[in-house]
């Protein structure tokens, strides 16, 4: 028998299986929008064993980013355990109960697993801890208040006698699941903003971590697959003969419709050269030769076009005096590829009825339903299986290769490993769109911004994944335009736009998502400002703030970053900040010129994320997301001809190196307020902090990404 | 049959002479600790040792392997970590983890032939790619490592 606190009363709780008998067993749900307040399931996070040992699993994703060991931090506090005995188990999409009824937008994205999750696992954690105590107070015939506890134990108050939890586990389930929780105080804390280690660090350095790409099954095969040059090209031809004169290959057929050849055999290699031998022939879609040049050239005369506000004017213009100096500027980044170290890549298994996918995604939910929703089957009889991931960034919460290894195990009629070759990932990601950026601003005499006004054009996110005509309303997207305008300062008056231009070219959420585009030129303009208000970027942005936290945040980077003290010699340092997932965070770059070609000597960062659950993973992360967005700042840019993506690996998609890798220093603020997200935080001030460096060291202003071959 | 003599012990693959070392470990081995990262030895995720010298799987045909003794990820470790594996745990290098196998094998050659290696060495010999940025880390479990192996 389990129970579950919350929202959800024992009836909903049918036989689990699976569970040793005599373990408590507890679910949490989070409130991810009103539809799951309404839905009556939880998510199986916790059981304790007979033996004490703690098994905790979460529904989100572990792409690096640390959730493996952050929200089993937050449950164990609760919950008092010793976390020497947790072990941190992969969820399986029927550990929802009932998983019907998991909303499809529980997902792993937008920096917010320990926000999301935070409130649910400590109310399952202590929960838990109060039925223990509960049970153990039974079995001593003592009330309950008088009891404390310590690390997987309940202690008596005669300071003598213990009771571990795994022998409570079975009494405790059966005890009231509390509805008032009594949560500990912060400065109680044994685990939260102490604990230093990951949970999955040792199996991802002795290589028994399982990726999707690793999961192996009876009687599996492996598989690869082959899109056209172009999105929504259609198959028309292929050498099936060629491709099965390898005795290594069982299967060569078309797929998803005709969009892509499928290459069965023994192994992945075989798979892949089949493709090849197949020579598969694809006939393009009509009017899907896009342009990136053209398209580049589009959105900065989109500019010109009115669009929809974004937001409309607020505030009131003071009137203008002839002191006043206007700054005009227009940026202009590319498309983006996410480039997961781990190709995409997914197993299926196909029943009568039934199917089981073994794969990392950010989405379990939307690729079970989209799963079902291919097969014809109802929402129970499709299980996903949590794996690894390789990197997610936003790219594995697309469900693309996946539904491609079903609709390969139910062709193949055995399981399948689906593996896509790097060519393949380069060229059918869902991109970083390419935005162009014009900011007008007026600076009254006292060198204060009196006016604002932002416009962005380029393509909708939203609008591409819920397909359809454009709002009526008029609304803008909000994942195009949150962070246009800059929310850290104080502006007399502002008002933002956004022209809408489609593309043809698949486009998705990148790490950061609008904050990548819009604080590269928020925080490039307000250096700009800075030059033209003859103020250092430094103290101009911190007379304009009103939030002591972005203060506290820009002084600490400034500090970190030696702001105050001269550069050395042919050096120069830039500087940016920037509010985001509810957390602040402030870089100082310096950077130096090397025969025309960049050189990132040092970042220095300050985030405050609120209360810091895992301090050395918030290091990691913001150093970690720093690098990706430098590496986007310098090389990255996907270009289009015809309709088709030209990079195909890394040689033509660079990557920074170690060689290439600024030395880092982070500051974690301390903080009780709520947690902040933190994934994606240490990305958007990359490319800004960069470019002011690069200004501050040459006087060349450089407002289009990237910036490698601008200083050549 | 492929001869091919892997982490001390003697496997005869089915496979054809091309076929990269890499799918022999992964797919006819299960030895699935050495990842595909990109198949064209750019990005380093494949890195096995090769008579003890870093190479990249991705690109080495078994047939050119012969007589040579081959050791992974998996059997770096077995009998104790080794003190670059330790490092790495220390200091919780790994995010992701699917570079690290073969980053953890290409320092492990960078130590053996330099013992104390400069900021420069290192720079020059480790190309692996690391998309979750890493490099901090990695920086400071070479230095742990070294610190380490001379006590």
């Amino acid at each position: 028998m389990t129970v579950t606190i919350g929202y959800v009363d024992r009836r909903s709780f049918l036989a689990l299986t699976g569970l040793a008998a005599g373990s408590l067993v507890l679910g949490a749900r989070p409130a991810v929008s009103a539809a799951a307040q309404a839905s009556d399931f939880a998510s199986l996070m916790l059981s304790i064993a007979l033996d004490g040992r703690i098994h905790i699993a979460i529904p989100t994703a572990e792409m690096g980013q640390g959730t493996a060991t952050s929200l089993p931090l937050i449950l164990a506090e609760e919950l008092d355990a010793d976390w020497g005995k947790v072990e941190v188990v992969r969820f399986v999409s029927t550990m929802a109960v009932p998983a019907t009824l998991v909303p499809a937008n529980l997902i792993t994205a937008n920096s917010n697993s320990v926000v999301t999750w935070f409130e649910p696992l400590r109310r399952c954690g202590a929960a838990a801890r109060a039925m223990l105590i509960a049970a153990a107070a039974r079995r001593w015939r003592i009330a309950p208040a008088t009891c404390t506890t310590g690390p997987s134990v309940v202690r008596h108050p005669n300071g003598r006698d213990t009771l571990c939890y795994g022998e409570l586990a079975a009494a405790a389930q059966v005890e009231p699941v509390p509805t008032e929780m009594v949560f500990k105080r912060p400065a109680n804390y044994r685990l939260i903003g102490l604990v230093g280690n990951r949970t999955d660090t040792r199996e991802k350095t002795v290589g028994t971590a399982i990726f999707a790409s690793d999961v192996r099954l009876p009687g599996m095969l492996y598989a690869s697959i082959r899109q056209g040059p172009v999105a929504g090209a259609r198959l028309t031809t292929f050498d099936a003969a060629s491709a099965m004169a390898d005795p290594n290959v069982r299967k060569v057929a078309a797929i998803a419709g005709g969009g892509a050849l499928a290459a069965v055999a023994v192994d992945s290699w075989s798979a892949m050269r089949a493709l090849d031998s197949a020579k598969p022939v694809f006939v393009l879609k009509p009017g899907a030769t896009e342009d990136g040049e053209a398209f580049r050239r589009s959105l900065l005369s989109a500019l010109d076009r009115p669009g929809v506000p974004a937001p409309s004017a607020q505030g009131e213009v003071a009137l203008a005096t002839p002191g006043d100096k206007r700054v005009e500027a227009t940026y202009a980044v590319p498309f983006l590829a996410h480039a997961t170290m781990e190709p995409m890549s997914c197993v299926a298994r196909v029943g009568e009825g039934s199917c089981e996918i073994w794969v990392g995604t950010q989405v379990p939910f939307r690729a079970r339903d989209a799963v079902a929703a291919a097969l014809k089957l109802p929402l129970a009889q499709v299980t996903v299986h949590q794996t690894l991931l390789g990197g997610g960034f936003g790219r594995r919460s697309e469900v693309d290769f996946i539904l491609q290894a079903v609709e390969v195990a139910q062709l193949a009629k055995t399981p399948i490993s689906l593996i896509w070759s790097r060519g393949e990932d380069m060229k059918h990601d869902y991109y970083r769109p390419p935005y162009a950026m014009r900011h007008r601003a007026r600076l009254d005499t006292s060198g204060r911004v009196a006016e604002w006004h932002a416009k962005t054009a380029g393509p909708s996110l939203l609008r591409r994944r819920r397909g359809g005509a454009p709002d009526p309303n008029g609304r803008p997207d909000p994942t195009v335009v949150q962070s246009l305008l800059p929310e850290l300062y104080r502006i007399g008056a502002y008002s933002g736009a956004w022209v809408e231009v489609e593309t043809s070219i698949p486009i998705g959420f990148w790490r950061s998502v609008s904050h990548s585009q819009n604080s590269f030129a928020v925080e490039s303009f307000m250096d700009e400002l800075a030059d033209a208000a003859e103020q250092d970027p430094y103290a101009f942005r911190r007379a304009q703030m009103t939030d002591a936290r972005a203060i506290a945040v820009l002084d600490k980077a400034a500090e970190l970053g030696d702001w105050h003290k001269p550069s050395p010699a042919g050096r120069a340092r830039g500087i940016a900040a920037v509010h985001c997932y509810g957390s602040y965070i402030a870089t100082v770059i310096e950077a130096s010129l090397r025969d025309g070609e960049i050189v990132v000597h040092r970042a220095s960062h300050a985030i405050d994320c609120g209360l810091a659950i895992h301090p050395a993973n918030i290091v990691a992360q913001v150093e970690g997301a720093c690098l990706f967005g430098l590496t986007a700042a310098l090389y990255g840019e996907i270009t289009i001809a015809g309709g088709e993506v030209q990079q195909e690996s890394f040689a033509d998609y660079r990557m920074l190196r170690i060689g290439e890798a600024p030395a880092m220093r982070t500051h974690v603020m301390a903080s009780d307020a709520p947690p902040g997200g933190v994934g994606e935080t240490g990305t958007p001030t990359a490319a800004p902090a960069l470019a002011n460096a690069l200004f501050w060291l040459t006087g060349k202003r450089v407002r289009t990404l990237p910036l490698a071959t601008a200083f050549a | 049959m492929i001869k091919l003599r892997i982490n001390d012990s003697e496997y005869d693959i089915d496979a054809p002479a091309e076929m990269p070392l890499l799918w022999a470990l992964r797919d006819k081995l299960d030895l699935t600790g050495t990842k595909f990262g990109c198949g064209v030895g750019i990005c380093g995720a494949c890195t096995v040792h090769i008579d003890g010298a870093a190479q990249r799987a991705c690109i080495v045909p078994v047939g050119e392997v012969g007589a040579a003794a081959v050791t992974t990820i998996e059997a770096l470790g077995a009998a104790k970590l080794h003190p670059v594996q330790q490092a790495w745990i220390d200091l919780d290098v790994p995010q992701c983890g699917h570079c690290q196998s073969g980053m953890i094998m290409q320092v492990v050659d960078l130590l053996t032939s330099i013992p104390k290696p400069t900021d420069d060495d290192i720079d020059a010999a480790l190309t692996n790619i690391c998309r979750c940025g890493t490099y901090p880390r990695i920086r400071a479990g070479i230095a742990r490592a070294v610190q380490a192996t001379r006590k």
